[in-house]
């Protein structure tokens, strides 16, 4: 399983404008819409990543892959078996690929979180394990999203109903500290070796 | 309703910029799925109704939050 993790600023200008050039009808459209330059950076970069990710595991060129969304807006590759999920957060675009099944990442740029949000979406064993440290409550909070993104089924229950210190949970997910001052949490199938790709 | 709403939303926001009912969460305002949720707490004390997670992952638009708190009442 492979981690691709890109800074957004790391990415010239001549790129950007080759992911445009790549990206479909919707991802274009998407990328319109996005007031900020930074978000539209952000989309891209996803984008990249994921035709990235196809072209290393079948060597299709990254302007022949195909990427579709299903029902719940998950991303996956319709012309190459690999399975694919991307997340990005601040300045980091992340896409975690394989071909071993179902997957789901989330990135989240770690700062203070209110004891309001974590009695919000955590529930009490997570409440202890994160006691007052911000990087454990948005590692709890990237292992949610990235639950429910390997689910793809959205957020079809309450936040705290999603126990990630549960061992069916926890043996899902992988926590991975590939950029300082940020949470990035993988799920997937099975546990096996991240490799980290910058 | 949508002055006391946006003064919650710029306090989350990078950027000060004018919010109105067709405003996007995220193409628009620059906010994330957790930045949502960070704020919805504020909402719901600030209107006096509850907001479950299924419902926030419905909101689109500042008018989609309008509309749900008006329906509370």
């Amino acid at each position: 399983m492979r981690l691709y993790v890109v800074n957004i600023h790391d990415i010239t200008d001549d790129e950007y404008a080759t992911a445009y050039e790549n990206a479909d009808t919707h991802r274009k459209e998407q990328v319109q819409r996005y007031r900020f330059e930074r978000d539209r950076k952000l989309s891209l970069a996803a984008d990249m990543l994921m035709r990235r990710a196809a072209h290393d595991y079948c060597k299709i060129a990254t302007h022949d892959v195909i990427i579709d969304r299903a029902s719940e807006g998950k991303p996956y590759i319709v012309n190459a078996p690999v399975y694919v999920s991307v997340s990005h957060s601040a300045d980091y675009a992340v896409c975690v690929a394989t071909l071993s099944g179902e997957v789901g990442v989330d990135i989240e740029r770690v700062r203070a979180m209110d004891s309001e949000v974590i009695s919000r979406i955590c529930c009490i064993s997570e409440i202890e394990y994160i006691g007052t440290s911000s990087k454990r409550a948005f590692e709890v909070w990237t292992a949610k999203e990235a639950y429910v993104k390997y689910l793809g089924t959205g957020i079809d229950r309450s936040l705290c109903q999603i126990d990630t210190c549960n061992h069916q949970v926890r043996n899902l997910i992988t926590s991975v500290n590939a950029v300082d001052g940020y949470a990035i949490s993988v799920c997937a199938e099975k546990k096996c070796t991240l490799k980290i790709i910058m | 309703m949508l002055e006391r709403l946006s003064k919650i939303l710029l306090a989350h926001m990078e950027h000060g910029i004018e919010i109105t009912r067709d405003s996007l969460l995220i193409a628009d305002l620059g906010l994330n799925s957790y930045e949502i949720v960070a704020l919805v707490n504020e909402v719901e004390d600030e209107f006096e109704v509850e907001i479950s997670d299924r419902e926030l992952k419905r909101f689109k638009t500042v008018g989609d939050v309008l509309d749900y708190i008006d329906s509370q009442y």
